[in-house]
């Protein structure tokens, strides 16, 4: 028997080994069946015991009017079993980021309390300076004279043992574990069933840097970073207005993501960002990691390829929208602001066009919109030239293409395409590669490839022509999102050209017309204020001059419609006699 | 109520109209006219514009005397379920009609222009699917892709006059009063069917945000249409010559044939031709709409989408029967035109009625 055994492990090793690769489970068995039961049972135990404190505390404070009544929570006084509680909420003591400190404060008698916080997201300097060292060392400071000894009291410690800027009171469980997650630091004190939160957040962020994707020549070189907190100071920092506000919601189960949604109150449309909250609020989802995740949750088309809401990453933009009318809203460690309601031609416009004078901002406008039509229809217009319109090419022209073309044995179609896809991957590859090298990398492949590809008698020299302008045509458009949907539309109009010429390309320009002209962002009509034509800005293609924008864009509704006074340089002489004609002061009717 | 898909001002009907009566300009209707005046086709023109002008005015009367209601329902209202349903049908028949005989019409001129291999079904399908598509979208997506489009559309036209002005000569328009003066003027009145599509708007009468939109929509646009069409006419006439002019199956894509903008851009006819399938487009997608919207107003249903593809079907197969374009020209001229004139006047008598059985609000009432 034994030798068989060994003759078989020396034949085949594998046929005598237990069956021990790991696997998460077959296809059909439910994940872990009894882990989930036994886990659920705890959960649910300590959810019913919080619930009996909770009947408890409101029988109690039931007798103490309605004040009492509203702070019952499921607190209890007994410090032992809130910690117990706590740690069972957090998975202690597997879990090693929430520490629990016990400490005594120094009343007469002295109290027990427990620090609680989350290691990483608070500053340690000031949980030591300022709530350990003036409860346990500094209540001499606070002894009320001849009264005796310092009593322990909640208001005391409230009121004169700790410095911290922000406290607040804690009721349930549930709130002190949303304090500790947020950052900040919860004392727990035996025979209180009340909580106290002091802030001390300090989450690991960077700092300020310039824009990425948005860069300007002039003006400000800020960007946002990945606390909102810091994005909608920044934001602030432009707009001193006191109307200024910022409702902050919670959205996902497992990320409870801050949401904050910013406007101007009196200049906005009530409706609007109604309308905006109520969408966020009716998100329901366990996490929101990015302002272009909620946006599609948001968003009025989420499956459209023309984005319906805009994303910037400029305190400056989101600043001047808000001032608009807009409502901006920002997503906790994502470095965008999402602004709402969003146009058409806001796809084309950046901040820098305001800044510099309206004759090169309106030049900049029209450059990307020519480059957008470029991108879009080049390539069909060259397939559709070479395979149905011949004529339309001078005979000089035509002649050459038809010699460089001789030597090609594919149709242009598949030429082209084969350029196209090769220029997605090149610029693909080149967002992957470090940083560095990504833009040589890029140029020597595109570089090569070109060159390579004509050489090898694959592409026409035309054609290498046609795929550059289209390709850089489709880096002009300021927007990433629009970006991305020109480039995936211009191989739809390739295609319609390619099947019927002008015809298919006109078919496929009209679609895309038509889709364009159906679609809305929050109730705006998308293509609004050219179609459908409204009063107010005129800000779309062409740029006005800053000191003609009397008006805010009428296609938002504000509330305030008018952004600057009639004559905004009484100064000048040009205007001196319709100042005094029409207007006793320049800023009548201006916004307060 | 049916579900129109949205609202729509007074400038985008103007513009909606004006597109889709200007569609025609670049078929067979500049050599219709001057086939019928002659040097003075241009003046048929205006006596036609204000004749239709004219006997719009029932129609703005009558949405005015039913704020926020489309033909079906005011037909309805004034002549009961059943007179007022047929009435209605018959509208939107002839409207289905006329989108069979235009996308006949625009696919024959564009085999003629660029695609001469292509087979005629190919590219009505695709037409349908682009009307089809727009109708689906609602009105108000129409009307605003329409005002998109309107600047290329009028680039277009403006193009091929500007360049062709070298060659046009004035003295082809005398004598000034072409066949006579009666002639003209008859010719005029016959031809205010040529006018008929402004009764669509009545029959989307409910998606426009006023009865005053929908009246402003109707008289400017045929007004811009009436002034075009007697420049258009008047170009063809001083370039061709009326006996040429009139003899041309496509007088504006020969035109666009003509002009050279120099060595480098020859034959630039496609692209212009190109541009005016948007005007075609748009004139075909609001008559199929306004079709489809009547059937379902008139009939009661609740929404006119159902209704989209068992339209493009027929429309499509309709528009393939006719066995070749000179049997399209024939019914256009014989039926679609003459049939035109009787729709325009639907609203005229709905409006008596209304007024006999003292029917609606009395705003407006002549």
């Amino acid at each position: 028997m034994q030798f068989w055994q060994w003759l078989k492990r020396s034949l085949d090793p594998s046929a005598t080994f237990q069956n021990q690769a790991f696997s998460l489970g077959d296809r059909g068995s439910k994940p872990a069946a009894e882990e989930r039961g036994s886990a659920w049972l705890k959960d649910a135990e300590m959810r019913t015991e919080r619930v009996l404190t909770h009947i408890d505390s409101i029988l109690q404070a039931a007798s103490q009017g309605t004040e009492a009544l509203a702070q019952a929570g499921d607190i209890t006084p007994d410090l032992s079993v809130n910690r117990r509680r706590l740690e069972a909420m957090f998975r202690l003591p597997v879990n090693k980021d929430l520490i629990l400190r016990e400490v005594e404060i120094a009343t007469q008698p002295p109290t027990r309390a427990v620090v609680c916080f989350m290691e990483g997201l608070v500053d340690r300097n000031v949980i030591n300076r300022d709530i350990l060292q003036p409860l346990m060392l500094l209540t001499h400071l606070a002894e009320e004279g001849e009264h005796g000894p310092t009593r322990f009291s909640l208001r005391l410690v409230v009121d004169r043992l700790l410095p911290g800027h922000q406290v607040s009171e804690k009721q349930t469980l549930k709130e002190v574990a949303d304090s500790i997650l947020s950052g900040d630091t919860v004392l727990l004190f035996d025979g209180e069933r009340t909580a106290i939160a002091v802030e001390t957040k300090q989450p690991p962020v960077r700092s300020v840097t310039e824009p990425k994707v948005e860069q300007t020549i002039q003006g400000p070189h800020d960007s946002f970073v990945e606390a909102f907190r810091m994005n909608v100071a920044m934001v602030r920092r432009r707009l001193k207005d006191p109307r200024v506000v910022t409702e902050i919601l919670t959205v996902g189960q497992v990320s409870s993501t801050y949401v904050a949604v910013m406007y101007i109150d009196g200049v906005v449309n009530p409706k609007l960002v109604a309308e905006v909250k109520r969408r966020i609020q009716g998100i329901r989802v366990d996490t929101v990691t990015d302002v272009g995740v909620l946006a599609q949750y948001v968003e009025d088309a989420p499956s459209s390829l023309m984005p319906t809401s805009l994303t910037t990453e400029r305190p400056d933009r989101t600043a001047a929208y808000l001032a608009e009318g807009h409502v901006a809203v920002f997503v906790d460690n994502s470095p965008h602001a999402l602004i709402f309601p969003v146009t058409f031609w806001s796809l084309f416009q950046t901040a820098e066009d305001y800044y510099l004078r309206y004759p090169f901002g309106s030049f900049l406008r029209y450059t990307r919109l020519a480059s957008v039509l470029t991108s879009l229809t080049v390539p069909a217009l060259y397939i559709a030239l070479v395979n149905y319109h011949r004529e339309m090419i001078p005979t000089e022209l035509m002649l050459f293409l038809a010699a460089a073309r001789e030597t090609v044995p594919m149709p242009s179609l598949v030429e082209l395409l084969l350029m196209e896809i090769s220029f997605e991957l090149i610029r693909e590859a080149a967002t992957r590669i470090p940083n560095i090298i990504g833009p040589t990398i890029g140029l020597v492949a595109s570089l090569i490839l070109g060159q390579a590809a004509v050489e090898a008698r694959i592409v026409s020299p035309l054609l290498i022509l046609v795929v550059a302008i289209t390709g850089l045509a489709s880096f002009a458009l300021p927007n990433v999102l629009a970006s991305f949907a020109i480039r995936l539309l211009r191989f739809a109009l390739l295609i319609a050209a390619a099947v019927l010429g002008f015809y298919g390309l006109a078919a496929g320009m009209l679609l895309l017309v038509v889709y364009l002209s159906g679609m809305r962002s929050v109730g705006v009509p998308y293509l609004a204020p050219v179609a459908p034509r409204m009063e107010g800005s005129q800000d779309t293609m062409m740029q006005p001059p800053a000191y003609t924008m009397e008006f805010r864009p009428r296609h938002v509704r504000p509330v305030d419609e008018r952004r600057q006074a009639d004559i905004t340089r009484p100064w000048d002489p040009m205007n001196r006699a319709g100042t005094e004609r029409n207007h006793d002061s320049p800023q009548e009717g201006g916004s307060p | 109520m049916t579900t129109r898909g949205g609202h729509i001002g007074a400038l985008e009907g103007v513009i909606l109209l004006f597109a889709s009566l200007a569609a025609k300009l670049f078929l067979q209707y500049p050599a219709f006219l001057i086939d019928v005046g002659g040097p003075a086709a241009w003046q048929v023109a205006l006596v036609m514009t204000a004749s239709a002008l004219l006997i719009f005015l029932p129609a703005a009367a009558l949405a005015r005397r039913f704020p926020g209601l489309g033909l079906g329902e005011i037909g309805q209202e004034v002549t009961g379920p059943a007179l007022g349903t047929l009435l209605t049908l018959a509208v939107s028949a002839w409207l289905l009609a006329a989108v069979c005989i235009t996308i006949r019409k625009v696919t024959e001129n564009f085999i003629v222009a660029m695609l001469p291999a292509t087979p005629p079904s190919m590219l009505i399908i695709v037409m349908l699917i682009c009307v089809a598509y727009a109708s689906y979208r609602g009105f108000e997506a129409l009307a605003r892709a329409a005002q998109i489009l309107f600047p290329i559309v009028v680039t277009g036209l403006l193009v091929m006059l500007i360049f062709n002005l070298p060659r046009a000569e004035p003295g082809r328009l005398f004598p000034f009063w072409g066949y006579g003066l009666q002639q003209t003027a008859l010719a005029g009145v016959v031809y205010t069917g040529m006018t008929a599509e402004a009764v669509a708007l009545l029959v989307l009468g409910a998606s426009f945000r006023t009865p005053d939109a929908l009246r402003s929509s109707g008289l400017i646009g045929v007004a811009l249409f009436g002034v075009t069409s007697a420049v258009v006419t008047a170009m063809l006439a001083m370039i061709f010559g009326p006996p040429d002019a009139a003899q041309q199956p496509f007088p504006m894509f020969t035109l666009a044939r003509l002009v050279y903008l120099g060595r480098f851009l020859q034959r630039t006819e496609s692209l212009i031709v190109m541009f005016w399938f948007f005007a075609a487009a748009v004139r075909i997608a609001m008559l199929f709409h306004a079709a489809a919207v009547g059937i379902a107003d008139s009939l009661g249903l609740p929404a006119y989408r159902p209704l989209i593809f068992p339209l493009a079907v027929l429309v499509f197969s309709l528009s393939l029967l006719p066995e070749d374009f000179l049997v399209v020209l024939r019914l256009e001229r014989d039926w679609i035109r003459t049939t035109g004139n009787l729709v325009l006047l639907i609203p005229l008598l709905l409006l008596m009625i209304a007024v006999v059985r003292r029917k609606g609000g009395t705003v407006g009432a002549p």
